[in-house]
């Protein structure tokens, strides 16, 4: 079974390698694109995010963690109190995000509950909400601290007040990182993997069609005339197709981080989120191959759902606002590129990209199951 | 005796409310030959399919050496389809390296075959070229290769010379006569008579969806009893043509009519007899007979007189 599973898909790969369409569609274009893209963007490219705080607590630790912050904005990000409310100041256009830090903080901080800080405005910019969510992250992690430290103090009979306020006054991590956040983020590395999923789309779905094809050609039947049972040859298939994703994806990574130097982030993350992303992909192109009535029906709605999905996930445009990035997170795109942000922008390490690497992975077993089933149902019997 | 390489029995299949294949049954003894002779749409192809699994019948069973097919067994059957399915981006090598490979063959063993059945089929030469830079016959022969490569116990030739030029398909039909010659069984299909009057044991006759007639070549011709092709050759308006056909089908003793254009073929069971009535006929039509003709019989007349039409139109 794995036997035939594997030579299945390693007949596929040699196909696709004969094919000169699919090295350009699969490397060349998206490094192209991304190279070009990232020359008229400039190397002066800059990163340019005003954070809000929004005080809703009101209590002697949020007013010292909203200082602390207001005070600490460097290179391209910026800090400043919010005094309407939330949304208010999101949608005056002052604030690429807010972080709130909610009533009750204090409180909780002090009873030793867990405390929770809100970011508003996501989707908005995924760079000003990573940089805002990474703050945030911060913020959180040293109230945890706070939070043990009163614990500890109280249980021992110790005053716990100076402890905790060395804690909330302590300096977000992110502030000290500013100047790596601007010096590595390449708008390359936003591009580059954008372009690349597009592009994945439609060779992916070239794969996934391979099996209507082949039966059309007389190469499928020929195969199950073999001792080669049909779940071997959807798993073949399938496996192909994952292959030329991610090994084209992860050749457009390592191009542009070691030829171009833009730095994608975290290489463990960088590679699991192309990893989900490619599974994501290959899911919903199974899909469509499964639900299409004919060949071509199955490559149109590729080509509409590739696009569909790269221009409402922002493949096109870094930092749109209004509904264009609403719709960014109901999209696989969306959702990878948001990912590959936090990695390349807020240097965030493959734990806080896992929600979406899960999503991700999730939609395309999900998808890949029933459009297998699908394809089973009509190309196999 | 030993069980018959191949036993279809009652095989049915229907697409929608058409059958395609209507209570076929027949058997291929070991080293037998075996042809399936019908028309385009007769049902052979279907037919194939079922045996070889790719197709699941409605009724009907098919046994191969006394056992039902299952999916470890298809290494018994060597499947030549219709059309060529190989990879026309691959070379025959590849094509051949792949096939073998799923049919479980490898190493050594897969070498020497793949030598074996490029020489068998002619195309040692080419071998390391991609399928799209053959020509039709060449292509053909790779398709036949595949179908070889694993020694199975059954070969299966789905119409393997059509839309072949005169060479490539005699060195196909001499390849088909000496693997059925070497002991392997081999089912046949086409829809030339000659073919399968040269290559075949026996003969089935396949005509819309039904196996009407089984024999060898000689029991096929006794099946025409006295009946003889008597073709006559003619001028005159294609509409008269058609008028005197049509006269020509009422007569008595006549099976079949066929052909157009100056040529028309009419098995009667008193041939001879039937030329002056016929004559007569093709005048008061405004016809001229330029030529008249007793044929030897052959399976042509045999479908002819069974069917009442032509094999091909
Ligand atoms: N998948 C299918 N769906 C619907 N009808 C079909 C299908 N396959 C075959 N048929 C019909 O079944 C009948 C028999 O077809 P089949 O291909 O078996 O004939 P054949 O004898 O192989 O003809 P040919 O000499 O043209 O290859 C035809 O009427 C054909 O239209
Ligand atoms: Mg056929």
């Amino acid at each position: 079974m794995w036997r035939h599973v594997w030579l299945i898909a390693a007949n596929g790969l040699r196909r696709s390698l004969r094919d000169r369409s699919i090295l350009i569609q699969a490397i060349v274009a998206p490094i192209l694109i991304a190279v070009v893209v990232g020359a008229a963007f400039g190397s002066g490219f800059s990163l340019n995010v005003t954070v809000g705080i929004k005080d809703a607590d009101g209590s002697d630790i949020s007013e010292q963690i909203a200082q602390g912050l207001t005070g600490a904005g460097g290179d391209g990000i910026a800090f400043s109190s919010v005094d309407a409310d939330a949304d208010a100041a999101l949608d005056s256009g002052a604030y690429d995000a807010v972080i709130v830090l909610p009533a009750g903080l204090s409180d909780a901080v002090l009873s030793g509950e867990p405390a929770q800080l809100d970011v508003v405005g996501e989707a908005k910019d995924p760079l000003a909400q990573s940089v805002a969510e990474s703050v945030a992250a911060g913020i959180a992690a040293n109230l945890q601290t706070a939070r043990v430290t009163a614990v500890a103090a109280t249980s021992a009979g110790v005053d716990a007040g100076p402890a905790i306020q060395r804690a909330v006054t302590a300096t977000p991590p992110l502030t000290v990182e500013q100047g790596e956040v601007t010096g590595t983020f390449s708008v390359m590395a936003y591009f580059a993997p954008g372009v690349a999923m597009l592009f994945l789309f439609f060779i992916i779905g070239n794969g996934a069609r391979s099996i209507i094809e082949e039966r059309r050609e007389g190469t499928l039947p020929r195969i199950l005339a073999a001792p080669v049972s049909p779940a071997s040859v959807l798993l073949g298939k399938t496996v192909g197709v994952l292959i030329v994703g991610i090994v084209s994806m992860t050749l457009v990574w390592l191009i542009t981080w070691l030829g171009f130097g833009a730095y994608w982030g975290d290489p463990i993350g960088v590679f699991l989120v192309i990893v989900a992303a490619v599974v994501a992909i290959a899911g919903i192109s199974l899909l469509i191959t499964g639900l299409a009535r004919t060949e071509n029906q199955a490559d149109a709605l590729t080509t509409i759902i590739a696009l569909l999905f790269a221009v409402a996930g922002g493949t096109f445009f870094y930092g749109a606002s209004g509904v264009l990035s609403d719709l960014r997170l109901f999209t696989p795109n969306g959702q990878a590129l948001a990912a590959f942000v936090n990695l390349a922008a807020a240097q965030a390490d493959v734990v806080e990209v896992l929600p979406q690497i899960l999503l991700l992975t999730g939609i395309g077993v999900g998808c890949a199951a029933v459009g297998l089933v699908a394809l089973r149902n009509k190309v196999l019997t | 005796m030993a069980a018959p390489v191949l036993q279809v029995t009652d095989l049915v299949r229907r697409f929608g409310d058409h059958t395609a294949v209507d209570r076929v049954s027949f058997q291929i003894q070991p080293g037998e030959t075996y042809g399936l002779l019908g028309p385009n749409g007769a049902g052979k192809t279907t037919t194939i399919s079922m045996i070889a699994g790719l197709l699941t019948p409605d009724s009907g069973e098919v046994e191969l050496l006394g056992e039902p097919l299952t999916s470890g067994r298809k290494s018994l059957i060597g499947l030549v389809p219709q059309d060529i399915a190989l990879y026309p981006d691959l070379s025959a090598l590849e094509n051949l390296q792949f096939f073998g490979k799923l049919q479980n063959l490898h190493g050594e063993h897969l070498k020497q075959r793949i030598a074996h059945v490029l020489d068998v089929v002619g195309l040692t030469d080419r071998a390391k070229d991609r399928i799209d830079t053959y020509s039709g016959g060449m292509k053909r022969r790779a398709n036949i290769a595949v179908g070889l490569l694993h020694e199975p116990q059954l070969l299966i030739l789905d119409e393997p010379t059509v839309g072949v030029d005169p060479q490539s398909r005699n060195s196909i039909l001499e390849a088909v006569d000496v693997l059925g010659g070497s002991g392997m069984a081999v089912l046949y299909t086409t829809h030339y008579m000659e073919e399968a009057e040269r290559l075949c044991d026996r003969v089935g006759i396949i005509d819309s969806g039904r196996l009407i007639a089984e024999g060898t070549r000689d029991e096929l011709m006794q099946r025409l009893g006295e009946n003889s092709t008597v073709t006559f050759r003619v001028n005159g308006g294609a509409e008269q043509t058609h008028a005197w056909r049509v006269e020509l089908a009422g007569m008595p003793g006549v099976s079949g009519v066929q052909g157009e254009d100056g040529q028309v073929a009419v098995v009667a069971a008193n041939g001879p007899s039937l030329i002056a009535p016929a004559v007569q006929a093709a005048q008061s039509h405004g016809l001229d007979v330029v030529g008249v003709e007793v044929a030897e019989p052959d399976l042509e007349a045999v479908f002819l007189h069974l069917t009442g039409k032509a094999l091909r139109d």
